[in-house]
């Protein structure tokens, strides 16, 4: 068969497929834009549409103060936690140091009570 | 009416049924479901966004945000998948349904709806890969005005044809893609692309569709520069890697399938879009299905 003669029935029966139930689609028009609200209806449908616009942007803004606080309190409480960390290792190295200091001190009057028992018996 | 000239017209005429579906996230909530929906007749031969402001009009009424801009931000998406607003509608719908004619006529029953169902999107930023649209109808009709320069400098090695036409002309040439005026769009149409001795080379774009997106190939088409110039021929040349293990390919163009022994000279002179070029639509083996019900 011709080739043109077949596309062209190829043609009509795409035609055929793709325009059954065609009624049911209305055809689409070409606007330049589209048109601006008509009655008192459309124009309190625009002002409740910018009404909640005006909300969603106001929950969108909190939101993100709320995640910017709830990254700020993350923060303070990883500083209170290195906070504690630092705290119980000074309190460790605090407890070393008074034992130490004790111990010293035990070993000082031990040194002086057996220098003053030696000037005791000197004088004896 | 002759053959050639049924078979242009037809090319010309042709309409799908198309369902915009708003997404639920742009829609006021409870809305029945009737409401976010409206079904057009959308002509192949045309850009899917010139129906925009038509359509955000029908559906306007229960979306949440206000329409400031009938354009910018607006777009199209097929099961997720962007749909490209700057390339004909006949094409996008060929190429992303994986058009198989052939099964879709051998499954045609009187109750079968053929119809595309697309999602219709708001987001403040360009979807990666899309051409943004910032100036409503103009920058539609100046792209549209590009291809043709693009397709005149394919034809003839310049785009002298286009730029010299008159301003009347220039402006109806326009016109007649948005009131549908066949006949004095072909007048137009050929005066630029009829060439004395033959064209240079031939404006042709070829659309494979894969899972998940569109690709689109704009190869040089000299005529003669595969032998005798056949679409199969150029397919081999194009797409190498669909011929392997055996693999047929099917090459659709508005909507039917065309003979891969077919002259592309004859074709582009048969099927030439509004935009200047020959668009042909290769469906991969791992298609989509056809949205029939």
């Amino acid at each position: 068969m011709d080739l043109h003669q077949l596309y062209l029935d190829r043609l009509r029966q795409r035609d055929r497929i793709e325009g059954n139930f065609c009624y049911l689609f209305e055809a689409a028009v070409v606007l330049e834009t589209a048109q601006p609200p008509q009655d008192s209806r459309d124009l309190v449908a625009k002002s409740l549409r910018e009404e909640l616009h005006a909300h969603e942007q106001e929950i969108h803004k909190l939101k993100d103060i709320v995640h910017l606080r709830s990254k700020d309190a993350e923060k303070l409480n990883d500083e209170i936690i290195s906070l504690n960390i630092e705290n119980s290792l000074l309190q460790d190295k605090l407890t070393a140091l008074q034992a130490e200091y004790d111990k010293l001190i035990q070993r000082w009057l031990a040194k002086a009570q057996s220098e003053a028992d030696a000037m005791n018996q000197g004088l004896a | 009416m002759g053959v050639v000239n049924e078979l242009r017209q037809r090319t010309w005429s042709g309409m799908l049924n198309v369902e915009v579906v708003l997404n639920p996230k742009l829609v006021v909530q409870g809305m029945p479901d009737e409401q976010v929906r409206c079904h057009l007749r959308i002509p192949r031969e045309s850009y899917l966004v010139l129906h925009l402001p038509f359509v955000l009009n029908k559906l306007r009424g229960v979306l949440r945000q206000e329409v400031k801009d009938a354009f910018h931000g607006w777009w199209f998406g097929m099961e997720d998948v962007l749909v490209h607003w700057n390339h004909p509608v006949g094409t996008l719908y060929d190429s992303l349904v994986g058009l198989r004619p052939q099964e879709r006529a051998a499954q045609f029953q009187a109750n079968t709806l053929t119809m595309w169902t697309l999602t219709l999107n708001y987001s403040e930023d360009a979807r990666d890969g899309s051409v943004p649209l910032v100036g409503g109808m103009q920058q539609v009709e100046d792209f549209w005005r590009h291809q043709w320069k693009q397709a005149c400098y394919i034809i003839h090695g310049s785009s002298k044809q286009i730029m010299s036409l008159s301003i009347p002309d220039s402006k109806t040439f326009w016109d007649c893609v948005l009131q549908r005026d066949e006949r004095v769009f072909r007048g137009i149409a050929s005066r630029i692309t009829a060439r004395k001795g033959g064209v240079k080379a031939l404006p042709v774009r070829i659309h494979q569709t894969t899972l998940r997106e569109l690709r689109t190939l704009q190869p040089t088409v000299k005529p003669g520069e595969w032998g005798g110039g056949t679409l199969g021929e150029l397919l081999r040349a194009e797409l190498p890697e669909c011929f392997k293990n055996g693999s047929v390919l099917r090459p659709v163009v508005h909507g039917i399938e065309v003979s891969p022994e077919s002259q592309l000279a004859d074709l582009y002179h048969l099927f030439c879009s509004f935009d200047g070029f020959l668009h042909i639509s290769i469906c991969s083996p791992v298609a989509l299905i056809i949205p029939t019900t």
